[in-house]
């Protein structure tokens, strides 16, 4: 898939976690928006390997979203890729709807529960040890966002998989700098970040998060095995990437936006997915 | 006498040479019949670290890869340790990870309340679709863990770390039923699991001595109870006092007041447990059952109290402890 497509895709979801969220009246607009390049470069372009009508395929990757709250990208995504009815996206939090707050596995396509921070990179390298056991050639993929990097539990995993040399795991860090209510740095100091992991013995790759070069090259480079640990991406990222108004903004984690802003976001958004189609149709 | 740990490993032994997809991980966690077993199955066992949370993540990832992972470490870090990737990452998805941990009540009596797993079926009860087994043998240790293997879903069995006299002479005992009436009497139903139902019977024999005919029944599976069965086991007798090594919420005493209440038996109820408190500096397990009025002294006087005149109080309500408590 060639860039123009990947932007008209990362346009069609960024519309459609508007959309749903204000349809829903709640949800995680600004972390959504944060993995979208990530989720489109993984998803569509190719690095991540799944069946949409077979969505328990024994030889999928394994994609596990640990940063649960920014579940709005993978709901559009598993919509428009089949996974699900896209109609479905306006059921988000509606009554008897599988589409919750937090994802979990009665969603085709979502392999665990996750909602609460710090449980997927152990999962995930879980899942690498029977993988290896088994001598599966799928590969797991664990989305984690940076504030969650302060939890323990990230670290013991992180020492587990380096102790075992699971080089068939890959960690992608969404760094948007923020937390839930301010900056990490503010927080609880993560930097330096990349010297952390190497530390914990893993291969540290640094990209631009909504680079879809260097997104693609990072993950063309993770699966030819050249590594002999497990490989953590640092994608440096916007949290609320696209929204002027919600970019690099702490108030924004679990914030919509309400009357003529939420309107011109909308219309703003629709308008750019609108243009991309209209130039890939040319 | 066999110890707990033994039948548990050797119950995963046999398991072992029928299925290959069973995996033992322990949080650094050392027992004999574990090295037996890591002698014979190497690639079957993983030393984890002490690294609970992350353990319980692991095993969970294991799971989903079509195994089945016995978990073993002390009772008191494995679970309330890593109470919430127990309870999301293996309970909610359902996945057959049964955790094996010693130590339960005070079993580590003196090594302090750190070790203590006197609040743990509390916290584990509330688990939806967990089976909490509490054996009191070898022999029950050995059919539980088995038990647990087959039913394929999340289990938690509490083993002790004190070795006990035989009370089930073989295997055959049908451990699906959930509870075993070990003694029969009318006059009054003494209800106990673990350790304590040795002590039960001890009850139930200087009891008969003066003419007090109790039942006596170890309830081997704390979750799910099996309500109707123990219903009609206590139909007929007027008095049950239940007696446990842990503290009231959640336990087993609080499970057999619901289960009481819920299906409207006509029977007097008396609760007998451990306080709701730290049990900080040195504490023998016996010294504590004593000063708690869980003794075998204790718990006859308990009976002929609440034989002879209906409207007696707990010891507990009295109980002067002498040693340093946190209020």
């Amino acid at each position: 898939m060639n860039t123009t497509l990947l932007e008209w895709k990362a346009a069609f979801l960024r519309n459609h976690i508007l959309k749903t969220a204000l349809h829903a009246g709640k949800g995680h607009v600004a972390p959504a928006l944060s993995w979208v390049e990530i989720a489109v470069t993984l998803f569509y372009g190719g690095h991540l390997h799944f069946r949409a009508n077979e969505p328990r395929w024994e030889e999928r990757d394994r994609f596990i979203l640990s940063k649960g709250h920014g579940c709005l990208t993978l709901y559009a995504m598993l919509a428009d890729l089949g996974f699900i009815p896209m109609s479905e996206l306006l059921t988000f939090v509606k009554d008897g709807s599988r589409l919750a707050g937090h994802p979990d596995p009665d969603i085709p396509g979502v392999e665990v529960l996750s909602g609460s921070l710090g449980h997927g990179l152990g999962i995930g390298a879980g899942y690498c040890f029977g993988a290896r056991l088994d001598q599966a050639d799928w590969k797991t993929f664990v989305l984690l966002g940076d504030g969650e990097c302060q939890e323990g539990s990230v670290w013991e995993a992180a020492a587990f998989a380096s102790h075992h040399r699971l080089k068939n795991l890959l960690a992608i860090v969404d760094r948007n700098r923020l937390g839930a209510t301010d900056f990490t740095e503010g927080v609880l100091q993560l930097e330096p970040l990349a010297d952390r992991w190497k530390a914990f013995g893993w291969e540290v790759c640094t990209v631009d998060g909504h680079s879809f070069e260097e997104l693609a090259k990072a993950f063309a480079s993770f699966r030819l095995e050249q590594h002999d640990r497990p490989v953590v991406i640092l994608a440096n990222t916007t949290k609320g990437k696209g929204l002027d108004f919600m970019e690099d903004a702490p108030t924004w984690h679990h914030r919509l936006p309400i009357g003529p802003q939420a309107d011109n976001a909308l219309e703003f958004l629709h308008n750019q997915e609108c243009q991309l189609a209209q130039f890939i149709q040319k | 006498m066999q110890d707990f740990r033994d039948a548990a490993f050797h119950a995963i032994r046999q398991v072992l040479r029928i299925d290959k997809r069973v995996m033992v991980l322990t949080n650094d966690m050392g027992a004999m019949g574990l090295d037996v077993l890591r002698e014979e199955y190497p690639d079957h066992v993983l030393n984890m670290g002490i690294a609970e949370q992350n353990l319980m993540s692991v095993a969970a990832g294991l799971a989903q890869t079509g195994r089945v992972v016995f978990v073993y470490g002390i009772s008191s870090h494995m679970t309330l340790r890593c109470l919430e990737q127990f309870r999301l990452d293996v309970c909610a998805m359902k996945l057959p990870v049964i955790l094996l941990g010693v130590g339960s009540g005070l079993a580590y009596g003196a090594d302090g309340p750190t070790h203590h797993a006197i609040n743990d079926l509390g916290a584990m009860g509330s688990i939806p679709g967990l089976s909490i087994l509490n054996p009191a043998d070898a022999s029950s240790t050995f059919a539980l863990v088995d038990w647990a293997y087959r039913q394929r879903g999340p289990a938690y069995v509490r083993l002790d770390k004190d070795a006990h006299q035989p009370l089930y002479d073989s295997c055959l005992f049908d451990w699906e039923h959930g509870f075993s009436t070990l003694r029969r009497g009318a006059d009054l139903a003494l209800v106990s699991t673990g350790m304590l139902v040795h002590r039960a019977v001890q009850v139930a024999d200087v009891l008969a001595s003066e003419g007090i005919q109790a039942s006596v029944i170890d309830v081997f599976r704390i979750a799910p109870m099996n309500t109707e069965g123990i219903r009609r086991a206590l139909q007929y007798i007027p008095l049950m006092v239940s007696f446990e090594e842990h503290a009231g919420p959640g336990g087993l005493g609080s499970r057999m007041a619901e289960l009481i209440v819920d299906t409207e038996l006509p029977i007097r109820c008396h609760r007998l447990m451990l306080p709701e408190r730290f049990f900080l500096g040195a504490a023998t397990r016996q010294w504590i059952h004593e000063q708690c009025g869980l003794s075998l002294e204790n718990i006859c006087q308990t009976v002929r109290g609440l034989i002879e005149n209906p409207i007696v109080s707990s010891p507990l309500k009295n109980m002067a402890m002498t040693g340093r408590c946190e209020e």
